[in-house]
């Protein structure tokens, strides 16, 4: 039987995450969206962030502790990240940490690179930091066997060339993790995760992007020349490929992750175009057209109900330390468009006024789409789905 | 507590059911169709597994045990979840019931006054009727020794019922429940027919998925060519989606009907998809899944239909509070 009952350990996490997204992500998302430009580096936001004592690597991301046995990380993960997504994803995102470079760091680190990247440069709360993970290239996105960044050994460096472009975070970042083959011959096989820190010689940050949402957050292209970096930054060193598995398995952690802020970006939506209903017509709707409008808000939250269901269940058969991957990319496959159906709906509901920029349901619209992209898209997932179930192959 | 654990209790039914589901309904299942009935062996049986009875008010069972036996009956031949039991769905839930065969339907347009029923049901997917409950939405009507006729023509689907319509003119009705009562009877139907839909989808997927790895063409199985795999991802995501959708719905009549409304939705374009993968072969009766597809549709005309849940999801919708919303 689903018991979908939230008890008071999850209410108390989302009552931490809605203070924050009401006096900070909402209005800094807000800000960002209308000026067209990424929250500042220097935004006093980011300070008040860090003294809050939160950790978006902790309440964001989710673990995948070994070991252990049934937790509740996973859960109270999930639940957090739809209600940040709730109040500004893009506000999210920006927020200081290691974000997506921090589980290969956690997974293939060793002892001393953990303190290095993950520690000390996050430790001095009155200066935000972040990290930053680059694997996409312009012409390797989901297939990542085919990135041509290159890493040529050099005595006790590595000598790193190549473009990675949407990067979170990449222009204002401390460090990058950054996949690089050494063996082009080799596919994924050949590939290493290297730790660039700024200022190495060679490592320049490009544009930042303009994009249709998610203005708040850093996008940015990066470049790498003849950049020397040196070994003891490679993650992973001296293991086999199980470590780099490991590092993609952090996948069906962060697919549902990611599948469940869209569903909160397609929440705030829903939520104010209930509002709005409820405001001109109430309950009873008297006209076909109201009827009508409380149809489609039905037909949405219908698929943005479903769409949570699947995120919470892949979150709670990884708590259980069950195979999680089928239910991920269910959850990534999902959701997205579930969430997009659901602010176009509120878009249909606001009328001409839902169309203005000022208003925040256009915006989770325009915020709402790369969710079916980034993380996998969602033809991506389908692949997943039709290797594990239906024994689709590998190459054609 | 965010929990999706199946409990044993739930488990072992589901697997008795799939049992018997498997050794005496699947192989048969055209001769039962045929036959427009199943054998009282066969009822007999169903008991001797334990599994009769379970829409009596006192078999001790709660709402997921009995959608854990019906959805995992309906993979085998969804009429069984109908006409294996003398009560059928949403007898649970009412007390004092007659002896003998019934149905529970919902009243559609049945007008019910100074204790008399007029009107007329089209179909009900039974081969007799020895009492009928009308859910309404002033209540629930029971009507002894309802005038009914067998049907002279065949439905779209769940043949293994039966079939009668039923003819009221003045027909005296007893009040057995008020409003709330029939709203809770009617919401367990609901989710029933929602489990049967699904249950029946994932079938014709699980038949669709194992011919599409064997069937090959331009040189390799159909599933491996991306715009068949792509379909088959998106069937299963959608059965996956649905099934949650309708065991996280009880306790809100709003979402009930929502998911009900959704898994006619999801069942529909799954069978469809799944006749359409094997291609002609689809189409003939060689093959269960243009069964499947006829009887979701006869499921889904149950229990005043989806577009009637579609009607009620509409209009408790702003009052639903969402999981996330704190007190």
């Amino acid at each position: 039987m689903i018991d979908t009952q939230l008890d008071a350990g999850y209410e108390n996490v989302l009552r931490m995450i809605r203070y924050v997204g009401e006096h900070m992500l909402r209005p800094a998302g807000l800000a960002a969206d209308r000026r067209g430009t990424p929250i500042p580096v220097d935004d006093p936001m980011f300070l008040e962030w860090n003294q809050t004592g939160l950790s978006f690597g902790a309440v964001g991301m989710g673990k995948n502790s070994q070991g252990e046995g049934v937790t509740r990380i996973n859960r109270s993960a999930i639940l957090a990240a739809e209600e940040m997504a709730y109040w500004d994803q893009g506000a999210c995102m920006s927020l200081p940490g290691p974000g997506l470079g921090g589980p290969p760091i956690r997974i293939l680190g060793t002892e001393s690179q953990k303190q290095r990247f993950l520690i000390d440069p996050f430790e001095d709360k009155t200066k935000p930091a972040w990290g930053a993970y680059a694997t996409t290239e312009a012409a390797a996105g989901s297939d990542v066997a085919r990135i041509q960044t290159t890493a040529v050994e050099d005595g006790d460096h590595y000598i790193i060339n190549g473009n990675k472009m949407f990067i979170t975070n990449g222009g204002r970042a401390s460090w990058v993790v950054v996949f690089a083959t050494v063996d082009p011959s080799a596919g994924r096989a050949g590939q290493r995760a290297f730790v660039v820190e700024k200022g190495t010689p060679g490592f320049t940050v490009g544009r930042i992007e303009k994009k249709m949402g998610l203005t708040a957050s850093e996008t940015a292209t990066l470049f790498f020349e003849n950049c020397r970096v040196p070994k003891e930054n490679v993650l992973g060193a001296g293991q086999d490929k199980s470590g780099f598995k490991a590092a993609m398995a952090t996948f069906d952690i962060t697919r549902p992750m990611v599948a469940v802020m869209a569903v909160g970006i397609g929440r705030c939506a829903w939520n104010r175009a209930a509002e709005i209903a409820r405001e001109a017509f109430g309950a009873q709707p008297t006209s076909p057209i109201e009827q009508a409008m409380l149809q489609r808000l039905a037909h949405a939250r219908q698929r943005l109900d479903a769409a949570r269901l699947l995120c919470w269940r892949a979150a709670w058969k990884m708590d259980h330390k069950q195979p999680n991957t089928i239910e991920a990319s269910m959850a990534k496959v999902y959701a997205p468009p579930a969430a997009l159906n659901a602010t176009k709906v509120a878009m249909d509901v606001c009328g001409l006024a839902g169309v203005r920029n000022d208003t925040l349901v256009e915006k989770c619209f325009r915020d709402v789409k790369v969710f079916d992209i980034f993380e996998g898209t969602g033809e991506v997932q389908r692949i997943v789905l039709a290797r594990r179930l239906f024994g689709y192959p590998r190459t054609h | 507590m965010i929990d999706f654990t199946i409990t044993e209790e739930e488990q072992l039914l589901a697997d008795t059911a799939r049992r018997f589901g498997d050794e005496h309904l699947r192989g048969p299942e055209r001769d039962h169709e045929k036959a427009q009935a199943y054998p009282p062996a066969l009822h007999k049986l169903f008991g001797e597994m334990g599994l009769a009875g379970l829409n009596r008010p006192d078999a001790g069972m709660d709402a997921t045990h009995r959608q854990a036996v019906w959805g995992a009956l309906a993979e085998a031949d969804p009429s069984a979840a109908f006409a294996m039991d003398p009560i059928g769905p949403g007898g649970a839930l009412i007390e004092g019931l007659p002896a003998g065969i019934g149905a529970i339907c919902h009243q559609e347009k049945i007008v019910i006054e100074d204790g008399k029923a007029t009107g007329h049901l089209g179909w009900v997917p039974r081969s007799q009727l020895d009492w009928l409950v009308l859910v309404g939405a002033a209540g629930l009507f029971l009507i002894e020794a309802p005038p009914h006729t067998v049907l002279d023509q065949r439905t779209c689907g769940l043949h293994a019922c039966g079939g009668v319509e039923v003819h009221l003119n003045q027909s005296p009705v007893q009040t057995i429940g008020d409003a709330t009562q029939a709203q809770a009877v009617l919401d367990e139907c609901r989710l029933i027919a929602a489990t049967v839909m699904v249950g029946a989808a994932r079938d014709a997927h699980n038949a669709a998925a194992q011919y599409a790895q064997e069937r090959v063409a331009f040189g390799k199985p159909i599933a491996h060519h991306q715009g068949l795999a792509f379909q088959l991802a998106d069937a299963a995501t959608d059965l996956q989606a649905a099934q949650l959708l309708v065991e996280a719905s009880a306790g809100s009549s709003t979402l009930v009907a929502n998911a009900h409304a959704y898994a006619d939705e999801v069942a529909h374009r799954v069978c469809e998809r799944s006749v359409q993968a094997l291609g002609g072969h689809g189409y003939l009766y060689d093959h269960r899944v243009e069964k499947r597809m006829r009887d979701v549709r006869a499921v889904a005309a149950l229990y005043g239909g989806s577009i009637l849940s579609e009607h009620h999801a509409a209009t408790g919708i702003l009052d639903l509070i969402d999981p996330l919303e704190l007190s």
